[in-house]
Parts: C-alpha cells; sequence; structure tokens
C-alpha cells in the first residue's frame, strides 16, 4: 500500500518534469507558439521569399570564407591549444552528465531494497561529480574564450547559425548547476520518507536537464560535420529545428549518451579502487571492493552496447556522405581503428580480468572456474585478429621476405569480416564472464533449473556458430555488398546472447540459494584493471573525438566553411597519439586533484589536546 | 612502532605512485603503437594553377589523372574495392557508350565525352548495377555531384578527368580544351595517345629510374641492355605486365610497379617488347655507342645541351616514383610542395645521397643512388631550383 502510494507521487513527479521540459523546448524551439524565445528564435526561421529585415538579411549570407590572414597567429599552433581544452572539456562534461543518472538508479535501488548502503555509495559518487562539475564549467569558459580568439570567423558565422539557442543553452547551464548543487547539499535533509521521493525528482530534474544541455552541444558539433537547415553556400535558411536535427545528430546523442555512463562508471571505479588499495580497515576494504564491482558493472554493461551505437553511427556518415565515411574507415584515418582495437581490447581483457578476479570472493565460484581458461584464451585470439593490419607500409625486403604486400595467412585477418567475428565473439565471452560471475554465488532452485541450463548453452552455441559462418561466408566468398549486410546478422547474434542472458538468469535465478560472498576478499592485482578502464577510456573517447572531428578534413563546416587555417591538414597519427597522451595525462591529475577534494572534504584535524591523549600518531588526518 | 587494531589492515605501499605509475605506464603503451603505425599527413587539397597558355592535350590529360588521385578523390572509391566501378580497370571510352544503350539510362547525353560529365554533375541520372545506395534498388547513386562542395571541381578540371579518362586507353582526346586557350596552342606537339618510338615509352613511362638501358639508368632493377639475350619477347611482355611473376635473381618482388599494364598503351607494350627483344641484335654495335654514353663527362655535357628543368625530370625518370609536375608515382613521395618542407640543401641532398634523410613513411633503399654521376652540376642546380619553387600558399 506504502509502496504503491509512493510509486504514484514518482509517476506525477516525473510526468511533472517531462512535461516542464517539453514546455521549455516547446517555447524555446518552434515559432508557431510563441514561447518564451520566440522573438529571437524568430530570426532563424526565415525562409527565402519572406520580407526580410535587416537581421534576416545577416542570415541569408553565405558562410564566411576566410583566408590565412584571418585567423590570429599566437606563435603557438591553435589546432592545439582547442583540441587540448576541448578535449578536456568533454571528458569532465562526459563525467557530470554520466554520474548523476547511475547515482539516481542506485539511489532507488536504496529506496527499494532498504539497503542504506546503495544510498551512502551514491551519495560519495556525487561528491566526485561535484567537484568535477566546477572543472567541467572552468574548460566549457577557456573553451569558448580560446574559440573566439583563434577562430573569430567560425565563431561568428556559428553564433549566427545558431543565434539564441546558444542563449538557451546558457540558461540551461545556469538550471543545472542549481539543481546539482540543491541535489548533492540536500542528501540529508531529503533522504527519508516523502522528502526521499522529492530528492529523487530532483535527480531526475538534474539528468533530464544534463542530457538537453548535452544534446544541445552535440547539435553544434554534428552541425560542423553534416551542416542541415544552411543552402549550399551556407545561408540559413531553416529554423533552429531543422538546423540542430542533422543526419547525425540522433546518432551523436545515443553514441554519447551510453558512451558517457560507461566513462563515468570507469572514472568512479578508479576512485573505488584507490581507496580500496589505500584502506586501513576490512570494512573500508570490503565497502570500496563493493564500490569497484558496481562501478565496473556500470561501466562493463554500458560497454557492450556502445559498438552497435557507433555502427549506427558509421552507418549514418555513410549514408550521408560515402566519401566521409571511406575518410574514416578505408582512407588516412583507417589506422587509428587498429589502436582503437588496442584500446577496446585492452577494456575488455581488464573486463574479464577484474570479474575473473572477483571470483574468488565466493567458494561458489570455483564451479565455474574451469571456464576462465578457455574464456581467456578466445579473448586473446580474437583481439589478436583485430589489430591485424590489413594494408601494411613495406621496404622492398620486407615485401620480399613477406612473400608480397599481403602475408598470405595474416592477410585475410586484417580485413572487416574478421574484425567482425573477432569483435563479436569477444563480446560474448566478456558476457559469458559476466554471466558466471553473476552466477557465481547463487544455486538455481527452480525445478527446470537443467533445462534453463542448456537453453542457454545452446543459445550461446547457435549465436557463435552464426557469428562465424556469417563472417566467413558472407565475408570471403560473396560480393562486398553483403560482407556489410553481413554484420548485422553478427550484433542481432550478440545481442541476442545479452538480452536472452539476462532474461533468462533473471527467472532462473529467482528464489535462489545464496552462497556466501566476502567483499574485499579481492587480489589488488584486480584493483589495477580499474585503472586500466579508465587510462583506456579516456584514450578511447580522445582518439574516437579526434576521428570524428577529423573525417570533415579541410573543412569548419562540411561544405559549407572551409579551413584555411596553418592547421587545415591532418596530422599524422603519432602527432595525434601524443596529443591524446597529453589531455588523457592532463586529465589523470585533474581527476586526482577531484579524489584528493572529495577525501579533504570528509577529513577532520584532530585538536591537539586530543592527540596528546591518542597513543598512535597515525590517526591524525585519518579519514573518519 | 604502530600497533595494529582489530579490524585494521596493511596498505599494499605507496598506492598514490603505484596506481599513477600503473595508469601513466598504460599511456605511454598506447602512445607507443600510435607511434608505431604508418605517419603520413593529410594535406588539404592545394587549387592548381593551370597555365593555360602551355596547354597541351597531354598535360591537360596529366592534369586530369593528378584530379582523379587528389583533390578530385576519385580514387577513394573508384578502385579495386568494390566500393564504386573500378575506373582504372574499365575502358571508360566503351563503358560510357555501353551505358548510353542501357535501357536504364535516362540522360541526356549523346556521347562518351557527355556521358562522362554528365555522370560526375549528376551521377544519379545513371546508376550501375550493383552500386547504388543500400535499398535504393541502383536507383540513387551514392557519388556526391563533383562539381559541388566538398569536392567542388571547377569545369576545367571535370574536362581534364575526362581527357584523362580518355586518354588512358589510348583512346582520342576529343573533350574541349579550356577555351581561354587560343585555338593554335590547343594542337599539341605530342598527343596524349601513344608514344610513337621505343625511346619515347622508356621515359614516358621512367624504366631508367630502376633499370639500365639506352646507356643510362638506375640499378634498382636488372639491366635491359641487352634483356634481349637472356628473355624471349612472351617473357619480356609477361615481365612488365606482371611483374613479380618471374624475378630475375638478385632482385625483391613487389618494387616494380604492378600497374603498366593499366597504364600502358598496347602499342606501346609492343613496341617496347620488340625493342627490347631486339637488343640481343644491336649489341654487337651497342658497346661502343654505350661506352661512350657512359662516360659521365659525355653524358653531363648531353645533359646541359638538353636544357629545361622539365626534360632533366622526364629523362632521369622522377615521375615514375615522385608526383610533379600533375603526374608521376607513389613509390617516393610527393614533390608537388617540396619547398614548403624542404630548403635547397636539402633537396640537393636528397638527389645525390637520397638515404642521407628518409621523409616519414617512405623506405630507405628504394631511390637510386648514382644520380650525383649521371647528372650535371647545371641540371643539378637548375632541378634544385625548380623543385624549390614547388609550394602552396
Amino acid at each position: 500500500m506504502k509502496a504503491s502510494r509512493y510509486s504514484l507521487r514518482w509517476v506525477w513527479m516525473t510526468l511533472l518534469i517531462i512535461a516542464a521540459l517539453s514546455f521549455f523546448w516547446s517555447g524555446a524551439m518552434t515559432t508557431s507558439s510563441g514561447g518564451w524565445f520566440s522573438e529571437a528564435i524568430a530570426a532563424n526561421n526565415t525562409s527565402i521569399g519572406e520580407v526580410t529585415t535587416e537581421n534576416d538579411e545577416l542570415k541569408l549570407r553565405p558562410a564566411p570564407k576566410p583566408t590565412r590572414a584571418d585567423y590570429p597567429d599566437i606563435g603557438v599552433s591553435s589546432r592545439s591549444i582547442v583540441w587540448v581544452v576541448a578535449q578536456m572539456h568533454l571528458f569532465f562534461g562526459a563525467l557530470v552528465l554520466a554520474v548523476p543518472l547511475f547515482v539516481l538508479v542506485i539511489e532507488l535501488l536504496g529506496v527499494y531494497t532498504g539497503d542504506s548502503r546503495y544510498d551512502d555509495m551514491a551519495h560519495e559518487f556525487m561528491k566526485i561529480s561535484i567537484t568535477a562539475y566546477s572543472i567541467t564549467a572552468l574548460f566549457g569558459g577557456t573553451l569558448a574564450l580560446a574559440l573566439f580568439l583563434l577562430y573569430p570567423d567560425l565563431m561568428a558565422y556559428m553564433m549566427r547559425v545558431f543565434g539564441a539557442q546558444m542563449m538557451v543553452y546558457g540558461i540551461l547551464f545556469f538550471l543545472e548547476s542549481m539543481i546539482l548543487y540543491i541535489y548533492y547539499y540536500g542528501w540529508d535533509a531529503l533522504r527519508y520518507g516523502n522528502a526521499k521521493w522529492v530528492h529523487l525528482s530532483l535527480g531526475l530534474l538534474l539528468n533530464g536537464v544534463g542530457a538537453t544541455l548535452m544534446v544541445t552541444a552535440n547539435s553544434w558539433a554534428t552541425f560542423m560535420m553534416a551542416p542541415s537547415g544552411v543552402n549550399e553556400v551556407g545561408a540559413v535558411v531553416g529554423n533552429i529545428w531543422e538546423i540542430m536535427k542533422g543526419p547525425l545528430w540522433n546518432p551523436i546523442n545515443l553514441h554519447r549518451f551510453i558512451a558517457n555512463i560507461a566513462f563515468g562508471g570507469a572514472v568512479v571505479g578508479a576512485y573505488a579502487a584507490y581507496k580500496c588499495l589505500a584502506a586501513r580497515t576490512t570494512e573500508a576494504r570490503a565497502h570500496y571492493d563493493w564500490m569497484g564491482y558496481t562501478s565496473n558493472f556500470i561501466a562493463i554493461l554500458a560497454f557492450l552496447p556502445l559498438p552497435f551505437a557507433g555502427y549506427w553511427l558509421m552507418a549514418e556518415i555513410y549514408a550521408y556522405s560515402q566519401q566521409m565515411g571511406i575518410t574514416a574507415m578505408g582512407g588516412i584515418l583507417a589506422w587509428l581503428f587498429i589502436i582503437q582495437a588496442v584500446l577496446i581490447g585492452t577494456i575488455l581483457l581488464a573486463g574479464n580480468y577484474y570479474l575473473w578476479s572477483g571470483m574468488s570472493r565466493t567458494e561458489g565460484s570455483k564451479r565455474y572456474q574451469g571456464f576462465v581458461k578457455y574464456i581467456a584464451v578466445v579473448l586473446v585470439i580474437c583481439f589478436l585478429i583485430w589489430v591485424t593490419p590489413h594494408t601494411l607500409i613495406l621496404t622492398s625486403g620486407e615485401i620480399a621476405a613477406l612473400g608480397g604486400s599481403h602475408h598470405h595467412l595474416l592477410g585475410p585477418l586484417g580485413i572487416m569480416p574478421a574484425k567482425n567475428i573477432a569483435v563479436n565473439l569477444m563480446l560474448v565471452f566478456t558476457f559469458m564472464s559476466f554471466q558466471i560471475y553473476r552466477r557465481s554465488d547463487k544455486v538455481a532452485t527452480v525445478s527446470w533449473a537443467k533445462a534453463g541450463n542448456a537453453l542457454m548453452i545452446a543459445i550461446y552455441a547457435v549465436a557463435i556458430i552464426n557469428i562465424i559462418f556469417a563472417g566467413v561466408y558472407y565475408g570471403y566468398f560473396t560480393n562486398t555488398v553483403y560482407k556489410v549486410g553481413s554484420s548485422v546478422m553478427q550484433v542481432m547474434s550478440t545481442l541476442t546472447v545479452i538480452i536472452c542472458g539476462v532474461v533468462l538468469d533473471a527467472f532462473l535465478y529467482r528464489g535462489a540459494k545464496t552462497l556466501p560472498s566476502h567483499w574485499g576478499q579481492v587480489s589488488n592485482r584486480a584493483q589495477y584493471a580499474l585503472f586500466a578502464l579508465p587510462i583506456a577510456f579516456t584514450w578511447l573517447m580522445a582518439l574516437m573525438g579526434y576521428v570524428r572531428s577529423s573525417v570533415r578534413t579541410h573543412w569548419h563546416v562540411y561544405t559549407v566553411m572551409k579551413d584555411t587555417s596553418p592547421d587545415n591538414f591532418i596530422p599524422t597519427i603519432g602527432y595525434a597519439g601524443n596529443m591524446m597522451t597529453i589531455v588523457t595525462v592532463l586529465f589523470v591529475l585533474f581527476v586526482l586533484f577531484i579524489f584528493w577534494i572529495a577525501n579533504l572534504s570528509g577529513t577532520k584535524q584532530v585538536p591537539a589536546y586530543a592527540v596528546n591523549k591518542e597513543p598512535t600518531a597515525e590517526r591524525v588526518g585519518s579519514v573518519t | 612502532m604502530s600497533t595494529e587494531q582489530p579490524g585494521e589492515i596493511k596498505s599494499g605501499g605507496n598506492v598514490l605512485a603505484k596506481s599513477m605509475g600503473f595508469s601513466l605506464g598504460l599511456a605511454l603503451l598506447f602512445t607507443l603503437v600510435a607511434n608505431l603505425l604508418p605517419q603520413m599527413e593529410g594535406e588539404a587539397p592545394v587549387e592548381q594553377e593551370v597555365d593555360l597558355g602551355a596547354l597541351t592535350v597531354e598535360s591537360f590529360a596529366a592534369l586530369g589523372e593528378s584530379i582523379f588521385s587528389g583533390n578530385g578523390t576519385c580514387a577513394l572509391c573508384h578502385n579495386d574495392l568494390g566500393r564504386a566501378p573500378d575506373i582504372l580497370a574499365l575502358n571508360m571510352v566503351e563503358t560510357a557508350i555501353a551505358h548510353l544503350k542501357d535501357e536504364r539510362y535516362k540522360g541526356n547525353a549523346t556521347d562518351a565525352v557527355s556521358y562522362l560529365h554528365e555522370s560526375m554533375v549528376d551521377p544519379g541520372i545513371y546508376v550501375v548495377k550493383g552500386f547504388g545506395k543500400k535499398g535504393s534498388n541502383d536507383t540513387i547513386s551514392p557519388m556526391p555531384s563533383i562539381d559541388k562542395p566538398p569536392i567542388q571541381l571547377s569545369e576545367i578540371e571535370i574536362n581534364a578527368v575526362i581527357a584523362y579518362l580518355q586518354a588512358k586507353d589510348g583512346h582520342d582526346v576529343t573533350v574541349s580544351l579550356p577555351t581561354e586557350v587560343p585555338a593554335v596552342e590547343t594542337a599539341p606537339e605530342k598527343s596524349a595517345g601513344p608514344a610513337s618510338t621505343a625511346e619515347e615509352v622508356l621515359s614516358r613511362y621512367g624504366c631508367q629510374a630502376c633499370h639500365k638501358v639506352l646507356g643510362s639508368g638506375g640499378d634498382l632493377g636488372p639491366d635491359l641492355e641487352q634483356v634481349g639475350k637472356r628473355l624471349s619477347p612472351e617473357k619480356i611482355r609477361q615481365s612488365i605486365i606482371d611483374p613479380d611473376v618471374d624475378i630475375t635473381e638478385g632482385f625483391s618482388p613487389g618494387v616494380m610497379p604492378q600497374n603498366f599494364s593499366e597504364q600502358m598503351m598496347v602499342k606501346e607494350l609492343e613496341m617496347l617488347v620488340t625493342f627490347l627483344a631486339d637488343t640481343k641484335v644491336a649489341s654487337g654495335e651497342k658497346p661502343v655507342e654505350l661506352s661512350m654514353a657512359n662516360n659521365a663527362e659525355d653524358k653531363k655535357t648531353a645533359g646541359s645541351e638538353a636544357g629545361g628543368v622539365k626534360e632533366v625530370v622526364t629523362r632521369f625518370g622522377c615521375q615514375a616514383c615522385h608526383v610533379i609536375l600533375g603526374r608521376g608515382g607513389a613509390l617516393g613521395p610527393s614533390l608537388e610542395n617540396v619547398g614548403n618542407r624542404m630548403n635547397a640543401d636539402q633537396i640537393r641532398q636528397s638527389i645525390v645521397e637520397p638515404d642521407a634523410m628518409i621523409t616519414e613513411g617512405f623506405p630507405s633503399g628504394v631511390m637510386p643512388s648514382n644520380f650525383s654521376e649521371q647528372i650535371s652540376d647545371t641540371e643539378l642546380d637548375a632541378l634544385v631550383i625548380f623543385l624549390l619553387e614547388q609550394r602552396d600558399g
């Protein structure tokens, strides 16, 4: 009865928030409704043939064509400056948008299970996010300054195109800040009873505004890649909605949304790993081990569907411009996907290793430990196939030694069909690790347990055969058109395993006998896997962001405004890699600062008189 | 000495230093991978200024070839990877005529030239079977209009590509040259059609960059002075069109370009085969002539008389490996903008001592190291100045 009343309130709150956001956007986005910003937005809505004002004429001007001399020269590469600052803003932006998302879920879990550990953990996650938020804003401001200073013509054009939408972004930012502070600082004040539902609603509102902020900013990036709402010469001919909803907007929105969760999970996982390694008590170690496990769970769970969102994005890029797609996948940027394979391989190997190590927490895991070595072998083989390059630049001596430009055995492993098999199998076997980990502390008690297990094994077998068959047959024995189509079959097989596995286990382990688990009983090496995840994720985000941006080649706004700056070339992979390491290391240093601040806020100095009474000096300044 | 409280555990040393060291090490490992991969820069297309007054059909077709693989980005899709029809493997004039006769064709073109033009500016009019956008049943082309951004070729550039597509298979170039060119200058001295002599074939395809023949050349490939003694005409023909099938002892496969069969016209190929096969006949007379020509001083004199940097480029077969003057191979770095990245001393050193400084992404030991013995000082100076002037902006 009580629960249903709470649920009703929750539904009402949710509807209210959705209605508020819809109202906000309907006012901002449409001209006919005469919303809050209708007058300002109207400037974006003029079509050719309407009576034009001075402002409209400005809109109908083509995109600027700056010459090299129009770019300010400050003695340092402008692109490098913007590269570093933009990437730092994106890293922290991703973190502060993702953390409240899973914090809300964990908080809700705490309400439903009545386990206060969930609530405490969610609060601790927010502690990290709150400091990161300020840093995000600082880098955002710096980025805006750098862009207006170093690329004045581009920014003038972007302002002309997006106009008042940028004001909406600013307002949303203020709104986000206010809700965030109330949500964090009101945690303990709104902890129980009806107040908790108010708090949860604030969390939902925070996420709603955060997601709106993200998709608003995404529209600027996707406009630069695939402009819409402007004509061939860049004159604004559509309304703001037509400008925003370009062909790549939603694929990027989805990809970033999922990737942010994986990234956020990985970063807070590193925090938990650090605290676990530094823990002085078994209780603290157990708490942070559990926190690390939860973070890894979030990161890997969000990571599994990410390649499919990536497929969609790349398919839309090809549909928009085959030339752009080939530049990314088959042109000068194609080698970057070898590094992507190394990074994703690292993530999957680290994630799996963490799960295998974590099986030591429960005695029931002995039933499954025999599988680990086989999973490891499959993962390593698939990883090696994934990183095998197809085309090599060789000296004549090397060509002679190899017997041609492609190795007769390894060459076929370098093309996409082989890589599609490898990546899908890696995902399937990672899910298998996850599934046996989840099962290791449970014994199914339902009457159909054996049949259920047999069904699961059959699903794995069919999916694996399908992935390999589709890759080999369509990849090597049919023409190119079918090669691409085969990946859909493979993706469906992988998704089927994941979905069936989750659903089947939910029923199979209903009312299952639970075996004892000992949090904290895990090797220190496993914690280092939790450091590997955020490093690889950060580097991967930098890499894929670079690819996404570079497919525009020598255009600021693709097909509309050329980049004539001194940096309008695609740098070498080595240079780009060095930049990615610089931003990754910078990010790690800033994250350390955040962790330190998060610890500092919970540290209390012990008065001098108390120190004199205390026999050991170690407790001075210890974390309470 | 501290006493451990119940429930207290020892943490594993300096956690901060260890975790930082691990994280940094991993980031550096990724950096290492990035630096081990081939290092290439993607330069923004440079708008070429065409000297209309000096335009010939041959140079117009050569311009078209450089646009095909350069600014036009045609080769990105039109290659042997199945993304789009493989234009280099197809006889495009014959293909165009065949497409015009297809009942699916709904355009306005009447001949090969107008068809090729139409297919570039409005590629959706006729979509080759199997190459349409997915799900469109070959009614929508994935190809962008090349007269619009991002490619945005000018009318002159589009016509140059058509000229190249005609010339590459030995057809007459019938596309009109830019109208600004006075009619008298459009009459080419040299046709873009087949070369008229075997010597011209050797020069056009830069054979002497790697092979010694007619008294000069590199040593990257086997000496061809008396190749007729060793090989039958059939074997010579095979060695040109499929060079890796039978490798002369002491030489590596994969070095000689594989695409001569696509570039060389049949008439040229046969002329070259006959010439090389005949070297055994002429061998009795040639040594005297060759021994004279091999005299470095004589050659240097001959070189200076030849005059003109473009002739130096042609004579030493630079275009066999480098893109220069709008055409050339990709075995060595493009020299189109070499003046942007090298000074005069570096250019000179790269010619006379090529392995002293290797451009990133290219192997050493490929460029012949004996140019200093073959080129006169005057020619070298002129070549260095010419290359130094090859810059954009």
